[in-house]
């Protein structure tokens, strides 16, 4: 029976180089972006936080700095009990 | 499969097939990566957000006293609150805060001065601060001009920028000035024996809201008591927002897809002819849906890594991630963004499920429609006849 692909060192024809690159292309891109997107993904999900949780920790901070200092968001004690800040929605994010 | 591989003949045929309608399968690809990207990213985000926020306020206090009085807050004398504080069961090692918000050379920072000593193991290179010395995060630190800080507008005090906090502890540190108790008085408005509050930790979690009565009672001043749960409520429903922003742009996105969908569909509906062409040569039913599904494959698979890969670069990565938390927070600072990661890969595969998982059906579905039939029939679907 012919097998046409099943001689050693097949070489393929000049046609199908192209698409043979081209396979090449989508299978070494997917497989390099997926395995750099899963190498620090891994890498962060070990010990991305250690650092910022101990101080958090030790200094006994109330809230992460992902706000602006003096904002109710980063220093949460701070919102006065006096002041209700359901009525004034603009004032959530002011410093 | 790398470069020395012999591939299938029919992967082969496949790409060659995409060769023929470059730019049609150019623009499918650019549609399947952007879809994934934008839908992607606004999940990730969100969901980092959210993880973000879990892992750090799982360090924070309990519950924090704050002695209040007609003027708003005012100083805690550290020795009566901290006895007062003892002599609640459950309450264990209440601490005394010396902090505040002051004006900097560019805005609010947040001073601190720790009444206890920091561990060594906490320290790793960082010198603490002496009299007339500072310690500053990486928000503070561009702002600085020759080594020195000035802080404070009607006590400004100025100190020595000996180092800067680490960027990997950005999360807890971007806009802090650590400094020495003597230091910080002046700024806060403090006398030696006051701290700014009570930062307590609880030997049961749960019984936060329970203690709160008993604990204000406690102080022979009227204090405000505000519990870890409730700021993490805050962050969730922050989070939770942010998810919303996600579902909104997720409905173009859907739409995208539907159109992605609808496109394939008619595609293979208008080939016809050709798979009457390929039957009348040999090939069976099989053999074409195995060519359209290649064919999608070739093209959807590295589409739909490239777009999860660049939304995962857009919200973990910190240039790009600060751009992507402006466009998902409207503008809202996030100063120190380098979220938490954990729970990206579940997004992730949902993503790559919920466009990938369709788009194969869609391909399967219309191919096995379309090709199945006699030749003969099959041709004559050709616009020539």
């Amino acid at each position: 029976m012919y097998r046409p692909f099943a001689e050693k060192n097949y070489r393929y024809p000049a046609p199908c180089r192209g698409a043979r690159r081209l396979l090449i292309i989508a299978i070494t891109a997917s497989m390099l972006l997926g395995i750099a997107t899963a190498a620090d993904l891994l890498r962060r999900i070990a010990h991305q936080d250690d650092g910022a949780s101990a101080w958090m920790r030790t200094m006994n901070f109330s809230a992460p700095a992902l706000w602006t200092a003096g904002s109710p968001m980063r220093h949460p004690e701070t919102v006065h009990p006096g002041v209700d800040l359901r009525f004034s929605a603009g004032l959530v994010t002011a410093p | 499969m790398m470069p020395g591989t012999r591939y299938p003949p029919m992967v082969i045929w496949a790409a060659r097939d995409i060769q023929r309608h470059c730019g049609r399968s150019m623009l499918l690809f650019a549609c399947l990566a952007s879809l994934v990207f934008l839908t992607a990213m606004a999940l990730l985000f969100s969901q980092a957000l959210d993880a973000t926020w879990e892992r750090l306020m799982d360090q924070a206090p309990d519950l924090v006293v704050r002695r209040i009085d007609g003027g708003g807050w005012a100083p805690l004398p550290v020795d009566v609150a901290m006895a007062c504080a003892k002599k609640i069961p459950g309450v264990i090692d209440p601490t005394p805060r010396l902090w505040g918000v002051v004006p900097g050379p560019e805005g609010p920072v947040t001073v601190v001065a720790s009444i206890a000593v920091v561990p060594e193991s906490m320290l790793k290179g960082i010198p603490p601060p002496s009299a007339g010395q500072a310690v500053v995060g990486q928000g503070v630190a561009r702002a600085l001009s020759g080594g020195r800080l000035s802080l404070g507008s009607n006590h400004s005090v100025t100190v020595s920028v000996i180092h800067t906090f680490p960027a990997d502890t950005g999360l807890a540190t971007h806009d802090l000035v650590w400094m020495t108790p003597d230091d910080a008085r002046p700024l806060l408005g403090l006398v030696p024996g006051q701290a700014s509050d009570l930062a307590v930790h609880l030997f049961r979690r749960e019984e936060e809201r329970a203690i709160q009565a008993d604990l204000a009672a406690a102080f022979p001043w009227p204090v405000r008591i505000t519990d870890r749960s409730t700021s993490a409520l805050n962050h969730h429903t922050r989070a939770v927002r942010s998810g919303g922003i996600a579902v909104v742009a997720g409905i173009p996105a859907l739409l995208a897809l539907l159109l992605i969908i609808t496109g394939t569909v008619v595609d293979n509906t208008a080939r016809q002819a050709y798979w009457g062409l390929l039957k009348s040569m040999g090939w069976t039913t099989a053999d074409m849906v195995r060519l359209q599904v290649s064919r999608a494959m070739i093209v959807g698979i590295p589409a739909v890594v490239l777009g999860l890969a660049s939304a995962y670069a857009a919200v973990f990565y910190p240039p790009a991630a600060g751009i992507t938390a402006f466009w998902v927070t409207g503008g809202q600072h996030l100063p120190a963004l380098t979220l938490v990661s954990s729970g990206a890969a579940m997004v992730m595969i949902e993503i790559a499920a919920m466009v990938g998982l369709p788009f194969l059906a869609a391909v399967f579905l219309t191919t096995l429609r379309a090709a199945d039939g006699s030749p003969w029939t099959l041709l004559q679907a050709d616009p020539w006849n």
